[in-house]
């Protein structure tokens, strides 16, 4: 039947809203293969290792694929370690799988660890793809869910325990150490330059929207479940807790990322250390939706000893879900994609893609936000038409987010602020945006009525900034 | 477009109803066996639908079938039947051809339930063909949208009859269903289930499904159930696509690692020749069960979100009611799990304390031998209890009931005994 329905064969990607100078390239996979990626790394010499849902590793070198292992169980993680050996995070096991004899294919499947629990939930992912600064490897571990799902469940998620919700590391010599409670569904683990960890949540119960948060030793990031593995907790303890209560435990997240504006379903932070192969965007995050099929950015600020910072879309059109991103060393940024169990915007149902700099094209974006004791100093990367801004042509608007068991928040608190003053440096790239601000609050500045002075208005003009500490002055 | 239609219009009238019955019992006899009974695809593809691998006219069917593709375990069957079998075979293929077929889909931007959108005269903002025909709302890209598929479903003379449709969706208004340009009397039977019924003949019916996003969850499950059962949504046919999916290990063997029906979680499967499989447990060294015959299942996993588990295939030896278990000083003990290695035969390593044990598994004839190595500083007290009843032979060491005490610790072998299972 194909024949009467070979039909046409259009690329969506030729709709998509993509800032100008990038490309999106599709990489065929190997045929009639299940190629779900969870699992995504380059090394130095550009191949490119992936590991797919179905439980494969494959690995794609000068143009050819080939499969590197099989039979693992749902490997939501992949990484590269320096000696060449590839640590998946499967299911029930944190594995390095090892070609000793050097024929293209893993021989030894070496436990790095099986400390935690799983228990045969589908919803117990065990993601990862991170070796930190001491070489230490990372994980985080997934809640449980469904119908009638045991243990300990007080909202939509469940755990019967064994470090369900927890951030853990390995070290080289083996051994487990649970470091970070309250996860909900923690699908992409990342550090930035300086090899700090970074991980995303995914909107739900105690999650009011998705997050980007810094993982750091001994802290708890919302989700109250988790705690049932802590000896001074107990499930009729937590039971009994309020929303309150469990909300003065919680380290508030880097960025929230607003739903159904920027992302659904976050998945890994990939640090932009490309130093200016992929365009005018350095030392930012990128992180793929596994819902929305885009890319979006997040820069950080360091303010008042911890991390907040701004969101702001990238690219849209992507084919499937991009769950994992990656630099190539090329600077070409690249998508493993997968829609399976839930769906993703695009017409496939998985796949690799890679987003290609020109070299020379610079778009029309918001570059950076960065918060100052009294506003926004907002960095463009092409000079504004300086009569093209005014207090009234730039939209302000803030809310914050309601922490509590039911399954996401709406804004909190939406106003729309007056704005004080605005200037635009010498170069026409600055903008220098004053208001009066107040803690614990999302800023949206929305910058559509904005033209460049090459008469272009921005691809993506709105910018979402966390604020949680001012500067003082 | 037209032209394909007056094709297969053409082409379904012109196939003789001799022909058909022909090629039905040559189907029945071999084909079913790869294919599916109702040709709906098991170790190979499903034989219904629009996705065709080598091309979906008659000529080209009759061709992947007289050349096949040895590789992928389909022989050359023009060698075996001649080619008026083979005529027939196809006639018969074609004539069970049903489900949707072409369909274009349209998307109208910043359309909301309360602006209303006027179906015929308004222009979409987008407006694609698809390559796999089905409804899913998740395809634009805008956040605010109507969304409209216009297609047509191909009803086989086998499955013309009653229908209900039967849907999911996470919102009551903004949508409606028609079938020959009539809307469907669409009832919800709870908050987010509905249903509607209608007659459908044999041969295509013009489909259209229309939709105003008033809800963010893009979730549709719809589905025509009836004389067969037809999955209209993208999520429906995923949903339906838990079609067998069979691990296969030839000549050699394979190791897998899934959910597993009966068997406790991380349980890693070794399936020696698709003749015989085990699972053992990377907690303790257990073997938790032995099938003789096909190995695994692992369809009911491998689709939607993972929620069900694979299924063991054959003729189980013992379950995990009675394991093979490794005791050392008297108890089984929790162990460290090492890992596996893959060269030459499957070989999984343990420690506990300073000791460390492997097991090593591989065919001998008719027997599954599993080979017991430590290497050890201290001859530590290890002792293997067997499920009762089960026939096995122990080499270095002595058999009392159940239980099996090796002679020398640093080597022992068990071999069990099994009956093949075609």
């Amino acid at each position: 039947m194909k024949v009467f329905l070979v039909l046409f064969s259009l690329s969506l990607a030729c709709f998509a809203a993509t800032p100008e100078g990038y490309r999106i390239e599709t990489i065929e996979t190997p045929q009639n293969v299940f190629f779900h990626i969870a699992g995504l790394d380059i090394t130095k010499d550009g191949s490119i290792y992936c590991c797919t849902r179905y439980g494969d590793v494959w690995i794609l070198k000068k143009g050819v694929w080939s499969k590197f292992a099989s039979g693992l169980q749902e490997p939501c993680g992949l990484v590269v370690d320096k000696d060449g050996s590839v640590i998946v995070t499967q299911k029930a096991e944190m594995t390095k799988l090892v070609d000793s004899d050097k024929d293209g294919q893993a021989d030894l499947f070496l436990n790095l660890t099986n400390a935690f629990e799983f228990h045969n939930n589908y919803h117990e992912f065990n993601f990862g793809g991170v070796i930190d600064n001491d070489g230490n490897y990372i994980g985080t571990l997934n809640l449980a869910a469904g119908r009638n799902v045991p243990g300990l469940r007080i909202s939509t998620m469940a755990t019967e325990g064994g470090y369900r919700g927890w951030a853990y590391k390995v070290s080289p010599s083996g051994k487990f150490t649970p470091f970070a409670s309250g996860l909900r569904s923690p699908a992409g683990v990342g550090k930035n330059n300086l090899g700090e960890l970074f991980f995303t949540d995914n909107q739900g119960d105690f999650v009011p929207t998705s997050t980007l948060n810094h993982l750091e030793d001994g802290k708890f990031y919302g989700h109250p479940i988790s705690l049932l593995d802590k000896p001074e907790f107990s499930a009729k303890k937590i039971e009994n807790m309020s929303d309150e209560e469990f909300d003065k435990l919680r380290t508030l997240p880097v960025v929230w990322i607003p739903q159904e504006e920027v992302a659904n379903s976050p998945g890994n932070p990939e640090w932009n250390a490309t130093k200016g192969k992929f365009g005018p965007f350095d030392d930012q995050f990128f992180i793929g939706d596994q819902t929305r099929s885009n890319i979006f950015r997040v820069s950080l600020q360091k303010v008042g000893e911890r991390y907040q910072g701004c969101v702001i879309d990238f690219m849209s059109g992507l084919q499937s879900g991009n769950i994992r991103l990656k630099f190539g060393p090329d600077g070409a940024l690249w998508a493993g994609q997968t829609n399976r169990g839930w769906g993703s915007r695009g017409s496939k149902s998985f796949g690799l893609q890679k987003v290609v700099w020109d070299g020379t094209t610079v778009p029309f974006e918001i570059q950076d936000i960065k918060l100052i004791s009294d506003g926004f100093k907002v960095t463009f990367t092409q000079a504004l038409d300086s009569g093209s801004i005014s207090k009234e042509s730039i939209g302000m608007s803030q809310w914050w987010y309601k922490y509590s068991r039911a399954y996401g928040s709406p804004k909190i608190g939406l106003q729309l602020p007056k704005i004080d003053s605005l200037r635009l440096s010498k170069d026409g790239k600055v903008l220098t945006v004053k208001l009066p601000l107040q803690k614990e609050q999302v800023y949206c500045l929305d910058f559509r009525e904005v033209i460049s002075q090459h008469g272009k208005a921005l691809q993506n003009y709105k910018a979402y900034y966390t604020l949680v500490n001012l500067i003082d002055e | 477009m037209k032209l394909y239609w007056i094709f297969l219009v053409f082409l379904t009238i012109n196939l003789s109803a001799k022909n058909i019955s022909e090629g039905e019992s040559l189907y029945k006899s071999v084909c079913f066996a790869c294919h599916g009974k109702n040709l709906e695809g098991a170790t190979g593809p499903k034989l219904t639908d629009v996705e065709w691998l080598h091309g979906g006219s008659k000529e080209q069917i009759i061709n992947s079938i007289e050349k096949g593709f040895p590789e992928k375990g389909m022989v050359a069957f023009g060698s075996v039947f001649n080619s008026e079998q083979i005529s027939d075979l196809v006639d018969f293929i074609l004539s069970r051809q049903h489900g949707l077929r072409s369909m274009e889909y349209k998307v109208y931007h910043n359309v909301t339930v309360e602006t209303k959108l006027d179906w015929q005269n308004q222009k979409p903002d987008k407006q694609l063909k698809l390559n796999f025909p089905r409804v899913n709302l998740n395809l634009p890209e805008v956040d605010q949208f109507g969304l409209s598929f216009k297609g047509t479903i191909l009803i086989a003379e086998h499955l013309a009859g009653d229908y209900t449709l039967k849907g999911l969706i996470r919102q009551q208004n903004g949508f409606e269903i028609l079938i020959d340009n009539k809307k469907l009397d669409i009832k919800f039977t709870d908050k987010s289930r509905f249903e509607a019924g209608l007659k459908l003949v044999e041969g295509y019916h013009d489909f259209e499904f229309r939709y105003i996003k008033d809800f963010k969850d893009g979730t549709l499950l719809l589905d025509l159930e009836g004389k067969g059962h037809i999955p209209i949504s993208g999520q429906s046919i995923q949903k339906s696509m838990t079609s067998s999916h069979i691990v296969k290990a030839n000549e050699s063997f394979t190791i897998t690692r899934k959910r597993i029906q009966a068997l406790p979680p991380g349980s890693i499967i070794v399936n020696h020749q698709d003749r015989l499989s085990y699972a053992i447990n990377p907690k303790d060294g257990s073997i938790d069960a032995v099938w003789s015959g096909k190995s695994l299942d692992i369809g009911p996993n491998i689709y939607a979100r993972g929620q069900q588990a694979a299924k063991t295939l054959g003729k189980q030896l013992f379950d995990l009611s009675e394991s093979i278990e490794l005791l050392i000083d008297g108890e089984q003990r929790q162990l460290k799990f090492v890992g596996y290695a893959n060269k030459p035969s499957p070989k999984f390593i343990y420690r506990y304390g300073a000791d460390e044990l492997s097991i090593e598994s591989f065919l001998d004839d008719q027997e599954l031998v599993f080979n017991y190595i430590s290497s050890s500083p201290i001859e530590p007290d290890f002792k293997l209890s067997l499920p009762n009843g089960l026939d096995f032979i122990g080499a270095f060491g002595k058999r009392e009931g159940h239980i099996f005490t090796p002679q020398n610790q640093s080597f022992f072998q068990i071999s069990i005994p099994f009956e093949e299972v075609k």
